[in-house]
């Protein structure tokens, strides 16, 4: 096969023909546009050059150069071999579990995205960046969805099989914070190679499938996704080079369109025009003297911090905006870095940005926040309104981020009190065009109804610590490959998260798969010896939804979630990614029945006890 | 399914004209150091370049966690005695460096019944044992990194020739800590993956027949 | 394996001074720092060790210092080092200046002295600068009071009462320790009158 050994000469289309193996085939069926491809692959872009191990100084890149990309939406394809609720080995997918509810959830639309080799130019001011992406695109292109249209996304494998780059070459894609079936949710061992794909079947259903009903609670619906690769050890590394985007979903009270039809909020939901990811990421880059300004990373070092803020792929973009109502979609896809942004006018104070869904979830009444930054974590998401009909054409505004970036080029002060180094990107205010959407109408008063109370059957906690240098959770070592606790399917549990890691200064934002969670209360250890806790009230973030809790340190944060409508093995863990990359993670799994759940647990007793632990559960379901 | 048809399934993959080179003395440290048997040997040269290694931090007077973590640490050896010495290598580096004499490492490894075929416990200056400490273990927080501790807590994977670098808790179980050395492997070949797939398939869909759920694997 | 003498005694060899006499060396140790140099607020900080004989002041500084508008991370030049060995009114200075003896002398040097190797060898313990900075701080800091208690230190520890490193980003954090250790040591401090030196 042409790909097993490394040849001395380039593999060409003849020698593909030589060897009897030809795409042809596949040709036929696929698309128009990859029957010109399939016949003779593109080749990649060369290898990166890495630039040494000292953080170099990215050079400098003049700001509001660039225009504000925007991800295009996904487009659906038909897929080739056509997926199927079992694994297609032989058709070349990674081997998996059947896909669960496949019939009742039976794929209406198809995506592919394709993790390859690509280029990127960030900047103007800049060489391109070698980096890897879906689609060769970054960021992804986007799927937009609809409730109660299942979809399919075929991820495939196309990642070079050698690299000088501290990337690594298998995958396992996790949609955050899909209600998704174990096989199809990136579980971080479930990982495969080049030349193989893996078809993750998302039921764009909401959670509550077995107790309402078709599609599930509505109350429990969920907008703004993003999907990254969550390979075990290696997610930084993975994640820093580009692979993720974001994933969308709309249902009738958040329709993708502002038409005055049916149940819809009206919220800004034009996708591209006036409803706008905006996704965050920090980068270094080096002049590596191979034409590319090259991602400083280095081998075996984890994601290194960096010296430029990046917004849709583009370092201090600008964007023009009509006089109305706007959505953002802010997301963090990390690997490390917390952003704190706040909307800046020109006479240097705050303006509103008003939140209406946190990680994906909406509020029950937007919080308009104007005194103070709005912290997101890695992996949260916040959809944000600005209402630029409040400044007459011609204003300029800027998302601030609260830590500077190296921009490198004398810049004077955008406004008072806000150095260059702070601005993420500009608004620039125009007039509203007569063929541009007009404006919806205000915010509502109330844009959601949360799902009754929970609960709980049970109750479980997590604690983190740090002993000798060992990361324990619950005083086990951490193993990605050993289940640490089992739930049973529909039943409702209340867990602590409690952080005792002794390094003073680690928040830790723990994301907990499948399904979201309610927070009850949060509370610090103020003192030791004796064990002094205060209680700490809770943000306007946290008194809805979430799937991303941040830990402080010594914080304990109390939450009660659902384990609904699918079994299998999902994960909890630190979602800095350098954490998560030295096993801050932990499996968890639902079980169908309960003797499956009492087996299972007292397995997990017997293997604690057996390294001289207490029990976790005290017998039943504690 | 034959074999014609199962590879016309896959787009042709463009390899590279040559093999993709390590990084090379440019990432590690090349400073002599001193084995358990009074060799001098240098870091980068003599035990990494082209080898995938194991390595970890220890110290002679450690109480039961370098105990512990040795004693893991031969179970590991004892799986893939195999290949040690010949294409896996372990190195047991001390912390310790002024205490620690390559006679101190010698009866440390004798009482651990840890002389063993490929597995080399090493000492040198602390100035070059503190590079290597900081160069493989860091945690990137001052306060763990000046914990001498943290820096045992760990082994460290590289394979020099594919530039790979893994690590994994010592005292997670055999299984795991044989799946990290693994992904240090050199890479294998298409058809062996592809292998590789139909029989973890076999193996899901047995587990799923037995217990009704994906178990282990 | 370099056999470690007792780090409490000065070493016989390198403490003879040039003129054994009754005029014999002052040590001091300064900590500088100043803020808000670089993109990110941060600034040079460094310790220096100083031997006064005679009026002449022998310095040696490593740490970071401002190279063309960036940070970097070595021996300290003279140009910088001579700013700091005056008092500045500044908020955004900080000079600390504690008289020692030979033994606490000669510690503070070797770990300057280490770290200028590693600047110059490439075998810093950090790829980020600002860490490195912040972990030569600390051991100088603590060196001096290994044998008895000298100075009151702030305990950078990320600990629950730390609250400098609690809030503080890398590259400053040097630059805040200082000034919270002047602030503690106020009394200890020696000013520029106090100071033995004029040529330097």
């Amino acid at each position: 096969m042409p790909d097993v050994k490394v040849p001395r000469r380039r593999v060409t289309r003849r020698t593909f023909v030589k060897a009897g193996v030809t795409a042809g085939a596949a040709a036929v069926l696929t698309s128009r546009k990859s029957t010109v491809q399939a016949q003779q692959p593109p080749a990649p872009p060369a290898e990166p050059v890495l630039c040494g191990t000292t953080p170099p100084v990215s050079p400098a890149t003049t700001p509001f150069v660039d225009t504000l990309p925007v991800p295009s939406p996904a487009i659906p394809q038909f897929l080739v071999p056509f997926p199927t609720e079992q694994a297609n080995i032989a058709g070349g997918e990674a081997a998996r579990a059947d896909h669960q509810r496949w019939l009742e959830f039976f794929p209406n639309i198809l995506y592919q995205m394709e993790a390859k080799a690509a280029v990127h130019s960030f900047h103007s001011n800049l060489l391109p960046s070698y980096l890897w992406a879906f689609n060769g695109k970054y960021p992804a292109p986007t799927p937009l969805n609809y409730y109660g249209l299942p979809t399919l996304v075929r991820f495939k494998n196309n990642l070079p099989v050698a690299t000088t780059s501290f990337g690594r070459n298998e995958i396992t894609v996790h949609l955050h914070n899909g209600h998704t079936g174990s096989e199809s949710d990136g579980f971080a061992g479930d990982f495969f190679g080049t030349s193989l794909f893996k078809d993750n079947h998302y039921a764009n259903a909401y959670a509550g499938i077995d107790e309402f009903g078709g599609n599930g609670d509505q109350r429990e619906a969920m907008r703004t996704f993003w999907f990254h690769d969550h390979r075990a050890a290696f997610t930084a590394n993975n994640n820093y080079l580009g692979l993720n985007g974001m994933y969308i979903v709309y249902d009738e009270n958040d329709p993708g369109h502002e038409l005055p039809i049916g149940d819809t909020l009206r919220l800004p939901c034009y996708y591209g025009i006036t409803d706008i990811p905006l996704i965050l990421t920090d980068k270094r880059f080096c002049a590596a003297g191979n034409g590319r300004n090259e991602l400083f990373q280095v081998v075996g070092a984890g994601a290194p911090g960096g010296d430029k803020w990046v917004v849709n792929g583009k370092i201090q973009p600008r964007m023009t905006v009509r006089r109305r109502k706007y959505r953002f979609r802010i997301l963090n896809t990390g690997p490390v870095k917390t952003w704190a942004l706040s909307l800046i006018k020109p006479d240097g104070t705050q303006a509103d940005m008003t939140v209406v869904a946190v990680d994906a979830n909406f509020l029950e009444h937007p919080f308009v926040l104007n005194n103070g930054p709005l912290t997101v974590f890695v992996a949260s998401r916040y959809d944000v309104i600005i209402d630029f009909g409040a400044f007459p054409a011609g204003t300029q505004l800027y998302l601030k981020e609260a830590t500077a970036q190296n921009v490198g080029v004398a810049t004077p002060d955008p406004a008072p009190g806000l150095p260059i180094g702070n601005v993420l990107m500009r608004f620039d205010v125009v007039n509203r065009e007569f063929w541009f959407p007009p404006d919806t109408p205000p915010v509502p008063g109330t844009l959601c109804q949360m799902p009754d109370p929970l609960v709980p059957d049970a109750s479980f906690e997590w604690t983190f610590k740090l002993v000798t240098g060992r990361f324990l959770i619950n005083d086990l070592e951490f193993d990605a490959n050993r289940v640490d606790h089992v739930v049973l399917k529909g039943s409702t549990e209340e867990w602590t998260l409690a952080n005792d890691v002794a390094a003073g200064n680690w928040t830790h934002p723990v994301h907990i798969h499948f399904e979201e969670g309610r927070i009850q209360s949060r509370r610090v250890r103020v003192s030791q010896n004796p064990d002094v806790f205060q209680n700490v009230p809770l943000t306007f973030d946290e008194l809805g939804r979430r799937d991303v809790y941040p830990l402080p340190p010594q914080h304990r944060v109390v939450l009660r979630m659902r384990f609904r409508d699918f079994v299998g093995r999902y994960l909890i863990h630190c979602h800095n990614m350098n954490h998560e990359d030295a096993f801050m993670m932990v499996r968890w799994d639902i079980v169908e029945t309960m003797e499956e759940l009492s087996t299972k647990r007292r397995e997990i007793d017997r293997r604690r006890l057996q390294a001289g632990l207490p029990p976790q559960y005290k017998g039943g379901l504690v | 399914m034959n074999r014609r048809e199962l590879f016309s399934n896959f787009r042709p993959v463009w390899v590279p004209d040559e093999p993709i080179a390590s990084c090379g003395s440019e990432l590690y440290p090349n400073a002599v150091l001193q084995t358990h048997d009074g060799r001098s040997v240098r870091f980068y040269d003599d035990l990494l370049k082209g080898k995938q290694v194991v390595i970890n931090m220890m110290y002679a007077n450690c109480e039961s966690l370098c105990s512990t973590v040795t004693s893991s640490l031969v179970k590991v050896h004892d799986a893939l005695k195999a290949r040690m010495g010949r294409d896996l290598h372990m190195y047991s580096i001390s912390i310790k460096p002024e205490e620690d004499t390559p006679a101190a490492l010698k009866s440390f490894a004798e009482m651990h019944n840890a002389l063993l075929p490929g597995w080399t416990f090493l000492t040198g200056d602390a100035y070059d044992i503190d590079t290597i400490r900081f160069r493989l273990f860091r945690m990137n927080h001052i306060k763990l990194d000046t914990d001498l501790n943290s820096h045992t807590a760990m082994l460290r994977i590289i394979n020099e020739t594919t530039n790979t670098w893994t690590c994994v808790p010592p005292l997670a179980s055999l299984y795991t800590v044989l799946q990290h050395i693994s992904w240090a492997d050199p890479p294998k070949s298409l058809e062996e993956r592809l292998e590789d797939n139909k029989r973890l398939q076999q193996q899901i869909d047995k587990e799923v027949r037995q217990y009704g759920y994906r178990k282990i694997v | 394996m370099t056999p470690v003498a007792d780090p409490c005694q000065p070493d016989a060899a390198s403490a003879a001074p040039a003129a054994p006499t009754a005029g014999s060396s002052r040590y001091f140790v300064v900590l500088a720092g100043r803020s808000g140099v670089f993109y990110d607020m941060g600034g040079p900080a460094f310790p220096m060790v100083i031997k006064v004989t005679g009026g002449h002041a022998q310095v040696e500084a490593v740490g970071i210092y401002a190279a063309s508008g960036r940070p970097a991370f070595g021996p300290v030049p003279a140009a910088v080092y001579r700013e700091f060995m005056k008092e500045s009114r500044r908020a955004s200075d900080v000079v600390l200046r504690l008289e020692i003896d030979a033994a606490q002398y000669e510690r503070s040097a070797r770990i300057l002295r280490t770290w200028d190797r590693r600047a110059r060898e490439g075998a810093l313990l950090y790829p980020e600068i600002a860490m490195d900075n912040i972990l030569l701080a600390k051991q100088v800091t603590e060196g001096l009071n290994q044998c008895k208690e000298h100075l009151t230190l702030y305990t950078l520890d990320w600990g629950l009462e730390d609250q400098i490193s609690e809030a503080t980003p890398p590259s400053t954090i040097p630059f805040k320790y200082f000034k919270e250790l002047r602030r503690l040591n106020e009394s200890r401090h020696v000013p520029d009158a106090s100071f033995p030196a004029r040529h330097y």
